[in-house]
């Protein structure tokens, strides 16, 4: 059982919220540094 | 002071401020750029935040509770996928790409892009059209559930609740064009997150915490805490595919990309929307714990309103109501601007391929006229049907969702990501792909039940998929002019 009583398969959707929020970040800050913060 | 008091004094509040978002943002709207997409001048927080309104209508928010209530927890994979395929990820593969592609072609609408990028008339009046047909009756359910929900807990008749909506939104919406519509959306959305926040947070402490709401789930049938659980893995990944991958190619969400200021807005917009999105945990969790509270509800649909009533005070319940009738005006208002594009845009204008331009093309103040007659016109029909609605049309509103994204989808993925895509693949990669996914939907409709188990819109996407490739790899290149335009290599 994972967190909250939930079995492995279903927290893992909790846990592919939170990685999508990281991936979001990663994301940001990558693009951020890979265009030196030009504009279009 | 009574319970529908208390929600008229809420609602009533709200609306007021709704008109006044369209009024000022009114005053801001001198063109057609302006009308259609905010002059291009929308910020990250304001565009991250009226997506994710747009995206969660109110038939999420009480849909969405009705799965969980039917289903249980394995119904928190959509939400997922929600967050994972329908915020951050279309965020970050279109948001740039679309931006880019828009500006250089100079179009504001999605049928616009599609006639631009493959010099394609004909795919530009298809998609308009559908979207105009599709759109309008995809609107009337978003009214009915409006209705519907008003009805149940204001005590209001039906037939007024729905003119009261439909009138303030048809208001704002032609007032304030496609600004009045992103700054409401995100009042709007900031309300839907507080209002599934306090009642996902009541209804845990009525069941004595998550872990023990999930126990006592658990020790009434395994299958609601389990994935795929009672549901089964065809309806779960096909139902989580529909309602994100579907995102890719809805025009009223898509507009969000290209009305943006610039594309440093994508920085900060990727990581709010997916914050903002990940609220579509909320309806799924709480509606999975509201059979605890509600065991024998003989309409699901019914698990969200019934437990805003048991767990939430008045108060509280009328700020949730305005939560859900925010998810549903944003959705409603949104959609609005995008068929009046789709009517003054490409219908009459001679398309954005400029054949038979009209001689008032050009002159801003009746482009914006015209623009909100449209508007006018397209809510006024909706909210007429919406009145008595049709068998038909609530049939057809199942379907709403499928076709459009069966339509607009790959012309406009691989339209920014593929050189190699011809005007005959775009073409028949809509059109059959818009009569695959209304066949299979009829059939289900025949048969009792969509076959292999499959929503059209797989089979739809798929085959438009393979369509668009196929024929545009056996059809003459797209002419050199056309790529070098949309691909800023002039």
């Amino acid at each position: 059982m994972g967190p909250f009583g939930l079995p492995w398969l279903t927290f893992g959707a909790l846990l592919v919220v939170a990685a999508s929020i990281v991936i979001a970040i990663v994301w940001a800050l990558a693009s951020s540094d890979s265009d030196g913060g030009r504009n279009e | 002071m009574s319970n529908a008091a208390v929600y008229s004094v809420v609602l009533g509040l709200y609306l007021v401020l709704l008109i006044g978002l369209g009024l000022w943002m009114g005053k801001r709207t001198r063109s057609a750029s302006d009308f259609y997409i905010g002059g291009r001048q929308v910020g990250p927080w304001v565009t991250a935040f009226s997506f994710v309104a747009a995206y969660f209508s109110s038939v999420v928010i009480v849909g969405g509770g009705a799965f969980g209530y039917r289903f249980g927890m394995s119904t928190l994979w959509v939400a997922a996928t929600n967050v994972l395929v329908g915020c951050t990820l279309v965020w970050i593969v279109m948001g740039k790409r679309l931006w880019q592609f828009t500006t250089r072609l100079d179009t504001m609408t999605i049928p616009g892009f599609i006639g631009k990028r493959y010099g394609a008339r004909e795919a530009e009046v298809f998609s308009a059209l559908i979207i105009f047909v599709f759109m309008i009756v995809y609107n009337v359910s978003v009214l009915v559930g409006m209705g519907r929900i008003m009805e149940g807990l204001m005590g209001i008749p039906y037939t007024t609740a729905v003119i009261i909506a439909g009138l303030i939104i048809l208001a704002y919406v032609s007032i304030g064009g496609y600004l009045a519509v992103v700054w409401t959306s995100f009042v709007q959305a900031w309300i839907m997150i507080f209002g599934l926040l306090l009642l996902a947070f009541a209804t845990m402490g009525r069941v004595g915490g998550l872990t023990a709401g999930v126990a006592k789930l658990a020790a009434l049938d395994p299958g609601l805490v389990e994935t795929p659980g009672v549901w089964g893995w065809g309806g779960l990944v096909s139902f989580a595919l529909i309602v994100s991958l579907g995102v890719w190619g809805m025009p009223q969400l898509l507009v969000r990309f290209y009305s943006m200021k610039n594309t440093r807005v994508l920085r900060l917009g990727t990581v709010l929307a997916t914050l903002g999105g990940a609220m579509a945990v909320l309806p799924y969790m709480t509606g999975a714990l509201s059979r605890l509270l509600l065991p024998s509800l003989e309409n699901p649909d019914l698990a969200i309103p019934m437990l805003t009533e048991t767990v939430l005070n008045p108060w509280g319940g009328a700020i949730f109501l305005a939560g859900v009738m925010a998810a549903g005006m944003s959705t409603f208002a949104s959609v609005l601007i995008i068929v009046s594009g789709a009517i003054v845009r490409d219908l009459r204008r001679g398309g954005a391929t400029g054949s038979s331009v009209p001689k008032d093309a050009g002159d801003p103040k009746r482009e914006v006229m015209l623009g909100r007659i449209a508007s006018l016109v397209a809510g006024l029909i909706a909210l007429v049907i919406a009145f008595r609605p049709p068998a038909l049309v609530l049939v057809i509103t199942a379907f709403a969702w499928a076709v459009i994204a069966s339509a607009c989808l790959w012309p406009v993925v691989l339209g920014i990501y593929w050189k190699r895509g011809t005007r005959a693949g775009a073409m028949s990669s809509m059109v059959i792909g818009v009569a695959v996914a209304l066949a299979w939907m009829i059939a289900g409709k025949v048969l009792g039940g969509n076959p292999l188990g499959l929503h059209g819109f797989i089979p739809g996407v798929l085959v438009s998929l393979v369509v668009f490739i196929l024929v545009s790899l056996l059809t003459k290149p797209p002419e050199a002019v056309l790529i070098r335009r949309a691909w800023g290599e002039e």
